[in-house]
């Protein structure tokens, strides 16, 4: 009788134990993905930034006599392109999806960083202050972005690094935690400063 | 060798060691972090100012005078340099950092989360390039550096609201702690004078914390753990500050 009970208390006491521990496990995940969730908003933040300076930019630029339409066309259209994708976080759980969101931001990066440059030549867009002040703010968001990546890529990893350890896969297994999409180290090439020609 | 060869992949896979990375030195004790950069006399000066600054606004501004940034990228590194400081408090993110790197010929303005309304990328830009290039572009370094020093705390002394009032998460933990504490005190003062009233002396031999209610004892709400303060005390010590990569930068 007594051992009895005591085999059972040892096997509640198991069970505790492995319940807390679970628990200690679980939540430790959840925390890693809020951090990589809020890293994402704020990615997305510094984008939009981006996305919301293009337009006073085209519109800068495009009343200057006979500026390159071939430049203008391809923000313009990377741009819609950008604005085409609504993008929430499940997005991290679909590395196609991402990876065309990553491509599209890219080749808008590209488009605004070849105006810039392009507007090297025309020393009348160049000198004027709306132009100086758009040129700050958008060197400025590049950056935000670039930070915004880094910290959005560390925290993915210290995430995804979680879910595949083991025990804790087993965990994450159990519980649907899904290994998350980041940025290709690539694509950040596009904050490099503008080629003059 | 092999130990090298075992412990590489593991250096590749963690994002913050980049091979050959400049190394952040570490926090400095004033605000001014100088590679002989500027002189003395000019150091001892840059970090008065800012250390009356902080005492004045609450703000923390640090100022990191460097011969070279080693190939590293400009942004990223005053940035990486911004957060290992941890310049500014951690609550308003309201730290500044001036970066100069000497033999680059470069500068940068970090201004962290709380402040980006205060002083925007332009203004930041502005100030260095009129105030600082000038001297940077002769080699006067000690005037350069006072300047946009003193260009920059004018800007935030202009722009900047009163400190704000301290309310927010840290304090509001605090004080759910502390409530909590006295409520648990309370309670097992209650439960003692119960038991003590209903069960006579035994039970009051053997209450631990019995309270006489007639001698009026009275213990304090407020602990007061100050947390992620800066040190006022003239010297800096990091309020766990952030940045996002705000601010501008720039050559001479």
């Amino acid at each position: 009788m007594k051992t009895a009970l005591i085999a059972v208390g040892v096997l509640v006491g198991l069970f505790v134990m492995l319940g807390l521990w679970f628990m200690g496990v679980y939540n430790g995940l959840v925390t890693k993905q809020e951090a990589v969730n809020s890293a994402w908003a704020q990615v997305q933040t510094q984008y939009q930034r981006r996305l919301d300076l293009v337009p006073n930019l085209v519109e800068t630029v495009k009343g200057a006599a006979n500026f390159e339409k071939s430049t203008l066309t391809a923000v313009v259209e990377a741009r819609s392109k950008v604005g085409s994708f609504t993008v929430d976080k499940s997005v991290l759980n679909d590395p196609a999806q991402f990876k065309r969101f990553a491509d599209a931001q890219g080749e808008l990066g590209r488009a605004l960083s070849h105006l810039m440059a392009v507007v090297e030549n025309y020393p009348n867009i160049k000198a004027t202050e709306n132009f100086r002040s758009l040129q700050d703010q958008l060197e400025g968001t590049e950056n935000r972005i670039a930070v915004a990546r880094r910290d959005f890529n560390e925290a993915v990893q210290g995430y995804n690094v979680g879910i595949r350890r083991f025990p804790a896969s087993v965990i994450a297994g159990v519980a649907g935690f899904k290994e998350k999409a980041y940025f290709a180290a690539e694509e950040t090439a596009q904050t490099a400063p503008a080629v003059k020609f | 060798m092999r130990r090298l060869r075992l412990a590489l992949p593991f250096l590749l896979l963690w994002p913050g060691a980049a091979w050959a990375a400049k190394a952040i030195p570490p926090s400095p004790r004033s605000y001014v972090h100088n590679e002989g950069v500027v002189s003395a006399a000019a150091e001892e000066r840059l970090s008065r100012t800012l250390s009356s600054f902080a005492q004045r606004s609450h703000h923390q501004f640090v100022v990191a005078l460097f011969q070279s940034m080693d190939g590293e990228s400009l942004e990223d590194y005053s940035n990486k340099v911004f957060r290992a400081w941890k310049v500014g408090d951690a609550k308003g993110n309201d730290g500044l950092l001036l970066c100069l790197y000497k033999t680059d010929r470069k500068w940068r303005v970090e201004v962290g989360y709380g402040l980006e309304g205060t002083i925007t990328d332009l203004q930041a830009g502005q100030i260095a390039r009129e105030q600082g290039v000038p001297h940077f572009k002769g080699g006067d370094f000690d005037g350069g550096v006072q300047a946009v020093v003193d260009g920059l705390i004018a800007r935030l002394e202009k722009g900047a609201a009163p400190p704000p009032p301290s309310s927010g998460s840290a304090e509001d933990f605090s004080a759910l702690v502390t409530v909590v504490v006295v409520v648990f005190i309370l309670l097992m003062v209650v439960v003692q004078n119960v038991m003590v009233s209903t069960m006579g002396k035994r039970a009051r031999d053997s209450a631990w914390f019995f309270i006489d209610f007639t001698q009026g004892s009275s213990s304090g709400g407020s602990s007061g753990w100050s947390s992620g303060g800066s040190d006022f005390g003239g010297g800096f010590s990091g309020g766990g500050g952030s940045s996002g990569g705000g601010g501008a930068s720039g050559g001479w």
